[in-house]
């Protein structure tokens, strides 16, 4: 496989706070998220994961100062601590930074957390999102999926 | 210390219409996900269902078992890529005394991710 190199990581981001708004949890996007699942409980379960930390404010705001080169990137974890379901319509504001990058012999493990919150100031969900990178232009690693 | 026992399901086949779907509604257009070509060209086989839509379906899973009210906790750990037509089982997985969860493995046996689940009403919590 050939594929072109990139600057890397941008480790000065770790501890950084990427992203501090108020979004709306969209009615529509909750249908789509329900029609993805594709079950019975969809609509329950697309409350749960409506929003994802990393891509809520656009691509560019948490993967392009990053430096993460799609190319070579990929999920390895992702995990959730729930407080309550998000409210079809609700304004919550999120705090997104980047919790931990750590070198792990050609990788680079990126830890972005994601924290909501409501009207109230009340904690709705954190959620954690582990990106993988190649540091070097090889093959993406068996361990991440996307 | 007993915890709540997760039975075994099953998810999928997923289809290229949930990835699209998926991607839209979280904003999650990497092209890896949608460009055949793309993920070629990153040493794939084929485009990668998303990490969070897979983690979604196994949520599901749990909310039909156990209703979201009793879902505190999941740290997913994803091992392995997933594709379009994929059909994945899910099955209760003990790691180590204090932590249960599922594995997630392929059709092919393949294991494609691991998750710790915390419910609602389990000892200590």
């Amino acid at each position: 496989m050939n594929v072109e190199t990139s600057p890397g990581v941008n480790h000065d981001l770790k501890g950084q706070v990427l992203v501090d708004t108020e979004v709306v949890v969209d009615p529509d996007r909750l249908e789509m998220l329900s029609a993805a699942i594709g079950s019975a409980t969809g609509k329950v379960t697309a409350t749960l994961v409506a929003l994802f930390g990393p891509t809520l404010a656009g691509q560019d705001s948490v993967i392009g100062p990053l430096g993460l080169d799609l190319r070579r990137t990929l999920q390895g974890g992702q995990s959730y601590e729930w407080h309550r379901p998000f409210r079809a319509g609700e304004r919550v504001g999120v705090t997104i930074d980047v919790e931990d990058i750590v070198e792990k012999q050609s990788l680079d493990l990126i830890t972005v957390r994601a924290v909501f919150r409501g009207s109230e100031g009340e904690l709705i969900q954190r959620q954690r999102s582990v990106f993988v990178q190649m540091r070097e232009a090889t093959e993406p690693s068996t361990e991440a999926t996307g | 210390m007993i915890l709540t026992p997760i039975p075994a399901s099953e998810v999928g086949p997923i289809s290229r219409r949930s990835v699209a779907l998926f991607g839209d509604a979280v904003g999650d257009h990497n092209p890896v996900h949608f460009d055949p070509e793309f993920a070629r060209r990153a040493g794939l086989p084929d485009t990668v269902v998303h990490g969070p839509l897979t983690v979604a379906l196994v949520v599901d899973r749990l909310v039909e078992e156990f209703g979201a009210e009793r879902l505190l906790n999941i740290d997913v750990r994803l091992r392995g890529p997933v594709f379009p037509g994929d059909r994945l089982t899910v099955e209760p997985r003990a790691f180590g005394e204090a932590d249960r969860g599922v594995a997630v493995c392929r059709a092919n046996g393949d294991e494609v991710a691991t998750a710790i689940v915390i419910l609602a009403g389990d000892p200590d919590q």
